[in-house]
């Protein structure tokens, strides 16, 4: 249900036509000839393709103004698409579609907003709004990612009873909630391959992974005794 | 009403001040004062609220904003999300103008390099939990691993890869 009123709204949000450069690349590459693999380069080249991550040049710090009116449309597209949690909604707008800051910088307001009550993601909409327009743009930010969600959310439901013993229905939502989930995974993996942790770094994350993830340990208690550890690992590694 | 309404604003706010890690770190407290402190609300209609605040998109503490909803209507709605929002909001906003004032002193910056691995290791876990939850037989697995590879190699909206997931499940329902 959810699933597919959201895709009739992402046409809308997304203003963003991106050129198609990815293909544009496959295909130069595929046609190219290669003077040493000759005429089964285009095997490798078609992998190398299939397997790599885009050039992207979002690692370097950026110090770019977003006006409040790309604040809230931001915000606006990252509640809207936000399903099964925002985290990696948030990552995607806002590192890979409109760089407005870099992977590091996400991350760390990401962490910020993780030793913090609410939801992290609620908590990093505040910085990043104080960020780039102060007061106005923690409004601006917050009321984006609220308003569509809360919309659709007393829509649900209102709906759902009428809808949730439908078999398709109910698949459905397995079927994106199973998605959703490899969503928070992949995203995950991503960051860890564009952050590239140091050794002491990818020990931490480790920790809390198995912290949290394998022995559900509360976040409170895991926070309280990993945070003051990340800081002497980030010292004893000379990372500030 | 305001009765109720004041009831609804206050135990939310309490519990917006201490919900670290979000709706999921304080849902047995909610459904506790929900169900069994105030009975609002029975065991199975609460089960319901949460299945769909999971179905919609949006930060999961909106099922918050649905028991609102619920209890009282559109003012119901509008006091309880005020209520989870604010407090952790404004102390979110007061921790960032902190950090941001004292951005040049060491620790600080050891503070913000350390909580990067941290917020790694924890997305992580959680893409792990959600998976156990969501992940019930084969069909399922191949839909959650599919999504995660299209994530890692693919710059494209992963709406994409969740809606042919969504697809796959009701195809294979009426194959099977």
């Amino acid at each position: 249900m959810g699933g597919m009123q959201m895709a009739s709204w992402v046409v809308i949000a997304d203003g963003y036509n991106r050129p198609r450069h990815r293909l544009d690349r496959f295909r130069a590459n595929v046609s190219g000839h290669d003077p040493i693999l000759g005429k089964f380069g285009f095997l490798l080249k078609a992998g190398r393709f299939a397997f790599s991550m885009p050039i992207d040049q979002s690692d370097e710090a950026i110090a770019r103004t977003v006006s409040k009116s790309e604040l809230f449309l931001g915000f606006l597209k990252i509640g809207l698409l936000g399903f099964g949690g925002i985290a990696p909604w948030a990552r995607h707008v806002i590192v890979e579609e409109r760089r407005w800051l870099s992977e590091k910088e996400f991350a760390s307001i990401l962490g910020v907003g993780q030793i913090l009550p609410g939801p992290n993601t609620m908590n990093a909409a505040v910085l990043i709004g104080d960020r780039f327009q102060g007061v106005v743009g923690v409004v601006l930010c917050l009321f984006g990612q609220m308003a569509l969600p809360l919309v659709i959310v007393t829509t649900l439901g209102v709906i759902y009873e009428r809808f949730a013993a439908i078999p398709e229905v109910q698949a459905g939502l397995i079927g994106a909630a199973a998605g959703a989930a490899g969503l928070v995974l992949g995203t995950a993996i991503k960051m860890a391959h564009k952050l590239k942790p140091t050794p002491l770094a990818l020990a931490i994350s480790l920790l809390a992974f198995c912290a949290v993830g394998l022995l559900e340990w509360p976040l409170p208690l895991v926070v309280a005794v990993l945070v003051p550890l990340t800081i002497a690992a980030a010292a004893i590694e000379g990372r500030a | 009403m305001l009765d109720l309404l004041l009831q609804i604003a206050r135990v939310f706010a309490l519990l917006s001040l201490v919900s670290i890690g979000g709706a999921n770190a304080v849902l047995p407290e909610i459904r506790r004062q929900v169900v069994v402190v105030h009975g609002w609300m029975s065991d199975s209609a609460f089960a319901n609220v949460f299945a769909i605040s999971h179905a919609a998109p949006g930060p999961n503490i909106i099922m918050v904003s649905l028991i609102g909803w619920q209890l009282a209507g559109l003012a119901g709605l509008l006091v309880a999300t005020l209520a989870i929002m604010a407090p952790s909001c404004m102390l979110a906003f007061v921790a960032g103008r902190v950090i941001a004032r004292w951005s040049e002193r060491r620790w600080i910056r050891l503070l913000r390099e350390g909580l990067i691995p941290l917020a790694l290791g924890l997305i992580l876990a959680s893409g792990l939990s959600m998976t156990r939850m969501a992940d019930h037989d084969a069909i399922t697995l191949v839909i959650s691993l599919g999504t995660a590879a299209f994530v890692v190699v693919s710059r494209r909206n992963p709406l994409w890869a969740i809606a042919a997931g969504t697809a796959a499940n009701i195809v294979v329902l009426h194959v099977t």
